[in-house]
């Protein structure tokens, strides 16, 4: 597909990209090396979203299964993957979706001895895990192997999100005050659809090369309304 | 002087007649000095439950002095994927 699209041709499949992204970028998007931590509800979104869009190359990590709990929100959890493995069920599906990418399911805890290597290849890291602790650690290790960082976090009717590249620390400044938070609840679907909808598109302009915004998005859907904040 | 509070999830439960649209609106004595933590004393917030906070589009820290029509708003860990 990369070949036609240096021809200017645009396969069916993302036609409906025509416009909206160069050839350039639907090309790299196809060979982008993108690792997604977590498979519940963020991830479930984005990855199936990266997916749609074109990206061909996701590294898939989480060590839980889906439980009943999880059919409110989570993208790919279904009655019959009920006990099945988050990252199996959503590697299986993202093929059935594209079954010309590779789709790399890691059945893991993501941990600081194994965290590094894991995304050491990879050009992107994006954080959705389920807890602010989680969260930091793997800022951490993206700043450390000096990746681009998109994070994302949703509660009740609310989410955030910011993209930096590199990663730079500021979701551990933000939470300065906090070495042992979970930060997990409640949750809407439609908010986990949102927040990974805003995670794309922060995603989409970085990918670009548009000027990149570092700021926080906040958006509130009790409200509804979204607001930016400059980052720490 | 008049203070523009916003809560964010978890913390609404501490002010039950919180309109999430509007916010909450604080007229203060011109003369009275404040801080962020002083706001959530105030407000009932637990401490604890503050985990950060944003202060006119940036983060700030909870001591930060407060000023006339300031934006404040008030996150705990928000954490969920």
């Amino acid at each position: 597909m990369a070949r036609v699209l240096t021809h200017g041709i645009w396969p069916e499949r993302f036609r409906r990209n025509y416009g909206l992204l160069a050839p350039l970028t639907q090309i790299r998007l196809l060979e982008l090396p993108i690792f997604v931590a977590g498979c519940g509800g963020l991830g479930g979104e984005m990855a199936a979203k990266l997916v749609r869009l074109g990206a061909g190359r996701l590294r898939l990590c989480d060590q839980d299964r889906f439980e009943e709990s999880n059919l409110n929100r989570q993208r790919f959890c279904v009655e019959a993957a009920l006990g099945q493995e988050k990252a199996l069920v959503t590697a299986s599906a993202l093929k059935a979706m594209a079954s010309w990418g590779d789709y790399e399911p890691r059945v893991i805890r993501l941990d600081p001895e194994n965290i590094d290597g894991l995304i050491a290849d990879c050009e992107i890291v994006i954080d959705c895990l389920d807890s602010v602790e989680g969260k930091k650690m793997l800022e951490q290790a993206a700043v450390r192997v000096g990746k681009v960082f998109l994070h994302g976090a949703v509660l009740h009717e609310e989410c955030l999100a910011f993209l930096s590249q590199p990663a730079d620390g500021a979701l551990s400044r933000m939470y300065a005050r906090e070495s042992r938070a979970c930060g997990a609840g409640s949750v809407l679907g439609h908010v986990v659809s949102g927040a990974a909808a805003l995670m794309c598109a922060l995603f989409v302009n970085w990918l670009s090369g548009r000027a990149a915004s570092s700021r926080l998005l906040h958006c509130d859907f009790s409200a509804p309304g979204l607001a930016l904040y400059e980052l720490p | 002087m008049a203070l523009h509070i916003k809560l964010s999830t978890t913390l609404r439960s501490y002010l039950p007649d919180y309109d999430s649209e509007k916010g909450l609106e604080l007229e203060l004595d011109p003369a009275t000095r404040v801080t962020a933590a002083d706001i959530a004393a105030r407000l009932g917030l637990p401490p604890d439950e503050i985990k950060f906070i944003m202060l006119n589009g940036r983060c700030m820290d909870m001591e930060t002095p407060l000023g006339p029509d300031d934006r404040l708003a008030f996150f705990p860990a928000v954490g969920g994927g």
